[in-house]
């Protein structure tokens, strides 16, 4: 059996021998330990920061250039562009406009809307973030002749909101069936960052809303 | 150790001698390490002070603010440039049907009428009589002229030509357009 006596004269005895090297040598393997722990996480941390700062640098040059663009828009001018955009293409199943503009363009052609069918389709909006560009599809009858049928499209081509003819079919009994898409496209389901870089109008742009000012306003309200 | 050396130490010293080098290492080693874990210490409290995002986040709140009232503004040229966007596809890409009646209608003959039409972006149907069947002849070879200028169409399908007993002729023609 062993003598825990001796044990500890044994302990004591090393120690004193080798005393200062354990002191030194704990010194030593302390500051290598606290090295190891905190240097990677201190530049870890550093990078965090740098990554940090750097996003929000790159965060206030999107902002001041939003500020500068924003700053130079005529909010009149900009609203009144929202609103004929708009009008053109409306956010929703806007049945009143395309009921006025199928009206407007039959009186202008001076040809009868017989009846008319509407596949209002699924009333709800589409959940993904980015709306996309969607259409009701419209069946008119037309009574008239070719060349009425003819007015009639290049009227409606030209009321709002915007639609596109996708068939006719003329002669016979019961007057010219024409299947029309009135489109509409909703507004984002979600908010926009204010990070989001604007701009002004480009030169494209200009040159739709010119062909939209040309076209006969029959829906844009105020937005 | 040279037999010829003469050392005068006790045998301990002697001992001692590398012990007390090895020692003296590892002090110079301690005071190293502990100098340079202050440095890196330091310098890392330093640097951390430097990369500190504060400055832009001051900066940052500053430019909200004065962005904070042009914020409707952002919403409604986003929107216009989004409405913009899908109006100038639609425009650019919409057939003028209008317009291609017309065309069709020009391959018809004065004496000549149009029985039916059907025509969507791609294709049309028409039938075509008259008590002539010159003019029935000449509205074929305007299709055919057509098809050979290739600016309309890209293919005919003479479906029928006959004699509707009503003292009129008439062909059915099916065309695909360019």
């Amino acid at each position: 059996m062993k003598n825990p006596f001796l044990s500890t004269q044994k302990l004591l005895f090393w120690y004193f021998l080798y005393k200062d090297y354990l002191v030194f040598g704990s010194v030593v393997a302390i500051c290598v330990l606290i090295f190891l722990i905190f240097v990677p996480a201190q530049v870890r941390n550093i990078l965090l920061l740098n990554e940090q700062a750097n996003d929000i640098k790159q965060k206030v040059k999107v902002l001041s250039a939003n500020v500068d663009v924003l700053s130079g828009i005529d909010s009149v001018l900009l609203n009144n562009q929202l609103t004929l955009a708009h009008g053109a293409l409306p956010s929703e199943k806007y049945f009143n406009g395309i009921l006025q503009s199928v009206s407007q363009a039959s009186s202008k052609a001076g040809v009868d809307v017989g009846d008319f069918t509407i596949e209002i389709g699924d009333l709800s909006l589409s959940n993904t973030e980015i709306q996309p560009l969607s259409s009701i599809a419209i069946n008119i009858t037309v009574n008239g002749d070719i060349e009425g049928v003819k007015r009639f499209l290049k009227e409606l081509s030209h009321i709002f909101p915007l639609s596109e003819v996708i068939s006719v079919q003329t002669g016979g009994l019961g007057g010219s069936r024409i299947e029309v898409l009135f489109y509409f496209k909703p507004y984002p389901l979600s908010t926009l960052p204010n990070t989001t870089s604007v701009k002004p109008l480009s030169e494209k742009e200009r040159s739709s809303l010119n062909v939209l000012s040309s076209f006969q306003n029959s829906s844009a309200s105020a937005f | 150790m040279s037999e010829n050396t003469i050392n005068l130490l006790p045998r301990s010293a002697v001992k001692s001698v590398p012990r007390r080098k090895f020692l003296n290492l590892l002090r110079a080693l301690t005071v190293i390490a502990v100098s340079f874990l202050f440095i890196t210490s330091l310098s890392a409290f330093f640097v951390g002070r430097v990369v500190s995002p504060d400055a832009e986040r001051k900066q940052e709140q500053k430019v909200l603010a004065d962005f904070s009232p042009l914020g409707d503004s952002m919403a409604k040229l986003l929107f216009t440039h989004d409405r913009l966007l899908e109006i100038g596809k639609i425009l650019n890409t919409r057939t003028s049907l209008d317009a291609k009646i017309g065309i069709i209608q020009s391959f018809v003959p004065q004496a000549a009428g149009i029985d039916s039409l059907r025509i969507d972006k791609t294709s049309v149907e028409i039938t075509v009589s008259s008590a002539s069947l010159r003019r029935i002849d000449e509205f074929l070879a305007n299709l055919s002229g057509a098809l050979d200028r290739g600016n309309t169409i890209r293919a005919i399908t003479i479906q029928g030509v006959g004699y509707n007993g009503k003292g009129e002729y008439f062909v059915s023609a099916k065309m695909t357009l360019l």
